[in-house]
């Protein structure tokens, strides 16, 4: 029997200042599913991630997440729901000039209330600290817990971001674009790490990702993306290389228009 | 700027001649300068009443009243600059609130109003010079320190809320849009990404304007009030020059003092 569904996009189409970003995107992921949207830059990944926590808009078509329609709720009630959203943006999101564990701990913070993060703000709970620590080894960074996030490396400072994710304790992650400022060792390393540990914690993961080996490898479920529009969505061993090769081709555009 | 250099030579009348020295002017200046070469350390005059404080000790009590009067008024400014900046900055609104997309949504209505009159009130505040609150509030309250401190505190509190809030808003919002995708609250956002990323740039310019605020309060003693300004004005007046020298040497040195005092605190804590 087929897990309940995570996702579900009918018809999503966004656009920013006028401009297509994603015309007509249907998608359904269930949860503990793990997936990734390729496509070249401008293709409509990141509108895609970020339409799937409501934090991007849609101008045509419906979005539910775990089977709730966003245009059926409010602000507050969208708010609930990406609690249970962990994201890794391209750019990771952390504070750089505070510690380590803040930033990890900031994961919960849709959870407090004003007054409890202020608390933990403060002084943050033994208790918490050593949870935090607990995520940290499990990604191996246990010895950065009190230094200033910006002192960290690039695959150091992605670890945190994952961290947060876990701390959070969400039940989805969705990763934009993680492997970006990695090399291509620590890249790799970096992927079977996040799709370990969604593995292990039944997460459901949404990737948007460039690099086709690495996709190939890792992720059972590839989204091809070119121009806003799905080129192909299905397991990764079914999708034909000429396919990949028509998602890179620039010139395929202007042959297909 | 070269158009109104000449626009205001002209306007103003300026001459060249307005720079030499006025009659006996040349004499005041050299005993001035000469001052400067040899301060004061007693009492210039010839005849001092038996009892009379000690002139160091009388500077330093001036000193040490200029510094209250200064950190009173900072204190009270920074309270209402960090309120009113936090008001009238906009990064930490709800996403939403930008977009007005939902109807429901009460901020998206509420918090442009309030950060329309914010605004008005930070630029009301700052555009009076501490000088003309200074005289207001001893029409209305007399020669009181709350006076003092308050006419130090209004304008102060209005620039720094201007500062604060720009800070705020010229935050980078990457960090903050992270935690509003995972669910975190607007106070939220604002506590845990955008005050962290603006506060050091924030406690070097607060520092900053402490350092005008020990000026403020120095010049309110033109007003009567016993900082700097009272004492350097009696012995101007009396052309005890060495003595004003002693009591704006002392000011140098507090200036200093905090100089070193605010860059060991933003070395020690604030970028730790």
């Amino acid at each position: 029997m087929d897990a309940p569904k995570a996702f579900e996009l009918r018809n999503v189409g966004v656009r920013f200042d006028g401009f297509p970003a994603l015309l007509g995107l249907n998608l359904e992921v269930r949860r503990g599913e793990c997936l990734a949207f390729v496509g070249p830059s401008g293709s409509g990944k990141t509108s895609a991630l970020g339409v799937l926590n409501g934090m991007v808009p849609p101008a045509t078509g419906s979005v539910r997440i775990r089977e709730v329609d966003l245009s059926s709720i409010g602000v507050s009630a969208i708010r609930k729901l990406r609690v249970e959203i962990g994201v890794i943006p391209q750019d990771l999101g952390l504070v750089p000039n505070v510690r380590v564990y803040q930033n990890v701990m900031a994961g919960r913070l849709g959870r407090q209330s004003f007054i409890g993060s202020l608390r933990r703000l403060i002084r943050a709970p033994r208790r918490e600290l050593q949870e935090v620590m607990h995520f940290l080894k499990r990604l191996g960074i246990e010895n950065k817990i009190f230094q200033r996030t910006d002192s960290l490396s690039g695959g150091e400072r992605q670890r945190v971001a994952i961290a947060r994710s876990l701390y959070q304790g969400a039940n989805t992650i969705l990763a934009d674009e993680p492997l970006s400022a990695l090399d291509p060792a620590r890249a790799r390393e970096t992927l079977a790490l996040l799709v370990d540990i969604a593995r292990e914690n039944h997460m459901t993961l949404v990737l948007s990702m460039h690099d086709l080996a690495l996709a190939r490898e890792f992720i059972p479920r590839l989204v091809g993306l070119k121009n806003g529009a799905v080129l192909f969505d299905r397991a990764t061993g079914d999708i034909s290389p000429e396919e990949f090769e028509e998602l890179y081709n620039l010139e395929s555009k202007e042959r297909h228009g | 700027m070269g158009l109104a250099a000449v626009a205001s030579w002209f306007l103003l009348d300026l001459h060249w001649s307005g720079l030499l020295p006025a009659a006996e002017g040349d004499s005041i200046l050299r005993l001035f300068f000469q001052g400067a070469v040899s301060p004061a350390l007693d009492y210039e005059a010839d005849y001092v009443p038996k009892g009379t404080t000690p002139f160091l000790w009388k500077v330093a009590e001036a000193a040490r009243t200029t510094l209250i009067f200064a950190a009173g008024g900072m204190s009270l400014a920074l309270v209402f600059g960090f309120v009113l900046g936090f008001l009238g900055a906009t990064s930490w609104w709800p996403r939403e609130t930008h977009r007005r997309s939902d109807w429901r949504c009460l901020s998206c209505y509420l918090l442009p109003v309030m950060y329309s009159v914010v605004r008005l009130l930070i630029a009301s505040m700052r555009s009076i010079h501490e000088l003309l609150w200074a005289l207001f509030f001893l029409a209305a309250l007399g020669l009181n320190s709350f006076a003092a401190v308050l006419a130090i505190a209004i304008p102060y509190g209005g620039t720094l809320a201007k500062v604060f809030s720009e800070m705020l808003d010229e935050a980078p919002r990457e960090a903050a849009q992270s935690l509003r995708s995972i669910g975190a609250g607007p106070l939220q956002v604002f506590f845990w990404s955008l005050l962290p990323q603006a506060l050091p740039d924030a406690c070097t310019y607060t520092f900053y304007r402490f350092e005008c605020a020990v000026r403020s309060s120095a010049v309110l003693g033109f007003f009567g009030y016993p900082t700097f300004g009272y004492y350097i004005r009696l012995s101007s007046e009396n052309v005890h020059y060495r003595e004003v020298w002693a009591y704006l040497y002392a000011l140098f040195a507090i200036v200093f003092v905090l100089e070193f005092w605010s860059s060991f605190l933003r070395r020690k804590v604030v970028m730790r």
